[in-house]
């Protein structure tokens, strides 16, 4: 039964939401007493929610919940008691409770105003357009006279692509707007008005509106670009062409301006394109965006001459990046010799004469050589020339031995030759010789976490991290995935499932967090008028997890947990699993009762600083710390996998890989359909990818074997097989496949092993066809030799005789003469003595 | 090679291009409050392949007593990619944003004393004075010059081009 306060403690409860509000929690608390003191309403449900709600600010979330379901008990009709549920669900991040007290509160105040708002926030940030619009519209009702209703509502009705409501209402804000002659928050309306016309596709109008008020937006690269592409669209070409002039102009870097030119002035031939970036060329002289713009379209001696320029330039210049701007150029044969041939001429020209060419006048300073060599060695490392990429990075560093660069580049080329230890070293050695740059720091790190030397990458990101805090810790709270990611890479090629799972769910709460950080800028926004950057917020949130570093983590996840499957862990193996600091069994044991007694003392520490506890502020950072152990201790490994996988269906259906990682699952699961599903999905990405090629087979053999099919979904399967196969039975279909990639290894390689699975008697013609190393190019494939190399071993192609495979690897030894898995122990110890060599000359 | 401004789809790739570059880093939140409260600040250089070589993150100071200015929170490029002029353009790109959204009238950033390489970039390149120490500002203990680039200049520029 509801109780009515009288005067003296309803002023008391006001004085409590207003403690509350105004984050005067302790005097909050002291008013609620005094109302609870009282016997008569020591049950108060308002109260005692509020009392919780305070509670809850403090940290004291247990107690709090308590409070609040009572004070709800005690008060079912009260909005107050249901508002203060909702805020404590929020505040617990279930949103979709929250909601449902909310709208329990309007029940008994409809037009409460603050529960509407709370309401609508939720609504967009679980995107329930709907719903949020409905409640705008309410707010619009109830407070015309504020600019968020208007705002708000026409938002709304935006999302939900009803744009003719959100226009009219927005330009009924417009007209109460005073005209002021500076006013960003105004000029931030302005655009966003107008963007919402251009999404109408209203161009003309789009295009009135903004000549009509330009003067009012204080964004000019935005008017000129919303300019450029919608006289553009148009059809108003020389309006365009004059707007990306002037927005060149103003930033001659911009590639997409310059994209954006020619498009308007519908150039095709290559000449007149030309022409028109030498225009820019001659005018912006240190942009680089025109000039390697033309070098993309001219091709021939033109191209040969324009080139010329610029690299002497830069060469003459001293500039590291020249090749990472000219590598795009590379992926043209022809285009590539030209370079080739230049730069070589330039450096026999230096060598002989000291000048980039015969007929210069002036010799060139030394360190023209220098980059020229440096060129020529990452020039030979992207063809994987090794050999010869190797010579010329030594001589750059017998030229400047304290070329922090002429290290990293080294250390780079060891990588892909697969000397990964060698690679780790001098990219140590590089760190070395600037301790103050990070970046070179990072990649030492990289390549530590590239040999699996986790505690030597974590000591050497320390030199940057936070001091007082682990570096891992430190990297975590900051969210450093490229380490994290390359961290979980790691810990799964040791097979150290539970560390690698670790860093994976971190990674995803990550995204998570991300995804709740959202949150205050629903009104931020709002106050600040930066809609256009708003509406860009939650569209990048809607699909935040199609970032790189998500579906990196999730492929390592989903590893790991296939692994999981098919290898579970056992009692001792977990043990072992989790003992990396190489103890044995009864030292572990040892450890862990000491760790144990540690513990129980801490917490009774913590039992007689509760009261100290209490006054601390609650420490947003107190997450739970995942526990790798018990991420393993899974029953359900496959549909664990099924989470990570779930958002790279969603948002990354274009990468090959999703579908191929949907496969693995859901053959582990024997879910035809899905397995199905999957391979069209990857089939209409890229019919001719080696992986795919052995699913389908996979697929078509499990179905055989299959014999308790539902009718129905056995006939869809048949017919669908029936295309995925192209109307052939399976070894004619690998054949075919084979025929039509056979100039490559990769391809062999997949048709190998499914050869094995088909036939496994033709053991011969298996060895044939994987074991072949003549390709074009194939010192492009030391990835792919690798992979054979392992899957020899491991049975992929059948039961093979060591001879085969120690001629597999001499072979490849003479190919990879460099890669260290080739390489007997006699020459492994040799590359240990360059690496130890070097320990000598590091200069720290 | 190509320089714009950053939208809130980039503000990821800028944050994995400051933790590899350098030891101040801060939370995605932190990038969102930057990007959605002053848009036209900040700018990134990408290469061929979409990675964030260079990025300037700026804001506006808010307080009322003084002029309205510019700061500069956070500039890196990747040693990869020097001497390209990115840290010029990407500022003078930020500056020219500052002085027309915001009227700004000047801006500021802070640089460790030690860092040569910035101080000399910001002194002759971007004629930055510095205005004060301020020390033990960094986490690490180190002090910091904080810096101010008069932007009156380009405010007279913008004026030509808007009679234009």
């Amino acid at each position: 039964m509801p109780l009515q306060l009288p005067p003296k403690e309803t002023n008391l409860f006001k004085r409590v939401v207003k403690c509350y509000e105004q984050k005067q929690y302790k005097n909050g608390l002291k008013f609620a007493k005094q109302i609870l003191s009282i016997p008569k309403y020591a049950e108060h449900g308002e109260t005692l929610a509020m009392k919780g709600l305070i509670l809850n600010c403090l940290g004291k979330k247990e107690e709090a919940l308590d409070l609040v379901r009572r004070g709800l008990r005690n008060d079912l009709q009260s909005q107050v008691c249901w508002h203060v549920f909702g805020l404590l669900q929020r505040s617990e991040k279930k949103y979709d409770e929250a909601i449902k007290c909310y709208r329990n509160a309007l029940r008994w105040d409809k037009d409460n105003i603050q529960i509407l708002r709370d309401l609508s926030l939720l609504q967009i940030q679980m995107r329930d357009l709907e719903g949020y619009r409905d409640t705008r519209y309410q707010l619009l009702k109830l407070r015309p006279g504020q600019r968020a209703s208007w705002i708000g509502y026409s938002m709304a009705c935006h999302l939900l692509e009803d744009f003719d409501t959100a226009l009219a209402v927005l330009e009924e804000y417009r007209k109460t707007q005073e005209v002021k002659s500076y006013d960003y928050e105004f000029s931030e309306f302005l655009l966003y008005q107008n963007s919402v016309y251009r999404e109408a596709g209203k161009n003309k109008e789009c295009i009135e509106h903004l000549e009509k008020y330009e003067k009012q937006i204080c964004d000019q690269v935005s008017i000129m670009e919303i300019k450029a592409m919608v006289s553009y669209d148009l059809g108003l070409k020389d309006k365009a062409e004059e707007y990306y002039r002037q927005l060149i102009d103003r930033n001659p870097s911009s590639v997409n301006y310059y994209n954006g030119l020619v498009k308007v002035l519908e150039l095709n031939a290559d000449e007149t394109v030309t022409n028109l970036y030498s225009e820019f060329i001659d005018k912006y002289k240190y942009s680089h965006a025109p000039k390697l713009l033309r070098l993309q379209v001219t091709s021939g001696d033109t191209f040969k001459q324009y080139a010329g320029d610029y690299i002497r330039h830069a060469l003459h210049r001293g500039t590291p990046p020249l090749f990472l701007n000219i590598r795009p150029l590379l992926k043209d044969e022809a285009k590539a010799k030209i370079l080739e041939d230049l730069v070589l001429e330039y450096k026999s020209n230096l060598k002989d004469h000291g000048k980039l060419l015969k007929s210069d006048e002036n010799k060139e300073p030394p360190t023209t050589y220098l980059w020229t060599l440096f060129f020529l060695a990452q020039y030979y490392d992207y063809f994987r020339k090794l050999d010869i990429a190797i010579q010329y990075v030594k001589e750059v560093l017998d030229h400047t031995p304290t070329l922090i660069e002429g290290y990293s580049l080294e250390g780079k080329i060891y990588k892909h030759a697969h000397n990964l230890q060698l690679a780790a070293k001098l990219m140590d050695e590089a760190r070395s010789l600037d301790t103050a740059d990070r970046y070179i720091n990072s990649k030492s790190a990289k390549y530590q976490l590239k040999i699996n030397d986790i505690d030597k990458a974590e000591e050497t990101c320390a030199l940057f991290t936070r001091e007082g805090v682990s570096a891992i810790e430190n990297l975590n709270e900051m969210q450093c995935m490229w380490f994290q990611t390359e961290c979980a890479a790691s810990f799964l090629r040791q097979g150290k499932i539970g560390e690698a799972l670790k860093k994976c769910h971190e990674i995803d709460k990550h995204f998570t967090d991300i995804i709740e950080d959202q949150f205050d800028f629903h009104t931020y926004c709002m106050r600040k008028m930066t809609l256009k950057a708003y509406i860009s917020m939650l569209r990048m949130e809607d699909i935040l997890r199609s970032h790189p570093f998500y579906f990196k983590c999730a492929s390592l996840a989903i590893q790991c947990y296939i692994s999981l499957h098919d290898n579970p862990i056992s009692e001792i193996e977990e043990d072992t699993e989790i003992n990396s600091d190489g103890l044995t069994a009864k030292e572990l044991k040892k450890l862990k009762s000491k760790q144990r007694r540690a513990q129980k003392k801490a917490e009774e520490k913590k039992v007689d600083s509760k009261e100290t506890n209490d006054k601390k502020k609650v420490d947003e950072n107190s997450e739970p710390k995942i526990d790798p152990k018990k991420l393993i201790q899974i029953s359900d490994p496959l549909d664990q996998a099924i989470k990570f996988l779930r958002p790279l269906q969603n948002w990354s259906a274009k990468r090959i890989d999703t579908h191929l990682y949907a496969f693995d699952i859901y053959y582990r699961k024997g879910k035809f359909l899905l397995m199905l599903q999957s391979l069209k999905r990857a089939r209409n990405l890229n019919l001719q990818h080696p992986q795919l090629h052995i699913n389908i087979v996979k697929f078509a053999l499990a179905f055989k074997a299959k014999t308790d099919l539902n009718k129905a979904v056995s006939q869809v399967i048949e017919t669908e097989l029936k295309v995925l196969l192209d109307g052939m039975k399976l070894l004619e279909f690998n054949d075919n496949f084979m025929k039509r990639n056979n100039k490559s290894i990769a391809h062999q390689c997949a048709g190998a092993e499914v050869l094995n699975i088909l036939n496994p008697t033709a053991a011969d013609d298996v060895l044939k066809l994987c074991c072949s190393l003549s390709y074009d190019h194939i010192e492009r494939e030391l990835p792919t030799c690798i992979k054979t190399y392992e899957n020899l071993q491991n049975g992929i192609f059948g039961k093979v005789s060591e001879g085969v495979i120690e001629d597999y690897r001499k072979r490849c030894g003479q190919l990879f003469p460099l890669a260290t898995v080739f390489q007997d122990n006699q020459s492994v110890e040799k590359i240990n003595e360059v690496v130890s060599s070097l320990n000598k000359l590091s200069v720290k | 090679m190509n320089i714009r401004n950053a939208t809130i789809a980039d503000l990821m790739n800028m944050q994995n291009c400051n933790l590899l570059c350098l030891p101040e880093n801060y939370q995605m939140k932190y990038y969102l409050y930057h990007g959605l409260s002053w848009p036209q600040l900040s700018f990134l250089a990408e290469d061929d392949k979409g990675h964030v070589v260079g990025y300037v993150l700026a804001k506006m100071e808010e307080e009322s007593d003084e002029a309205p200015h510019g700061h500069i929170t956070s500039l890196a490029v990747r040693r990869s990619h020097r001497r390209l002029g990115l840290a010029r353009t990407l500022m003078d790109l930020s500056s020219k944003a500052m002085v027309e959204c915001f009227h700004a009238k000047y801006v500021s950033l802070h640089v460790r004393k030690s860092n040569r390489a910035a101080l000399h970039l910001y002194k002759n390149a971007l004629n930055f004075n510095i205005s004060e120490i301020e020390p033990k500002y960094y986490a690490d203990g180190e002090d910091a010059y904080a810096m101010k680039r008069n932007l009156t200049h380009l405010v007279s520029e913008s004026k030509t081009e808007e009679s234009n």
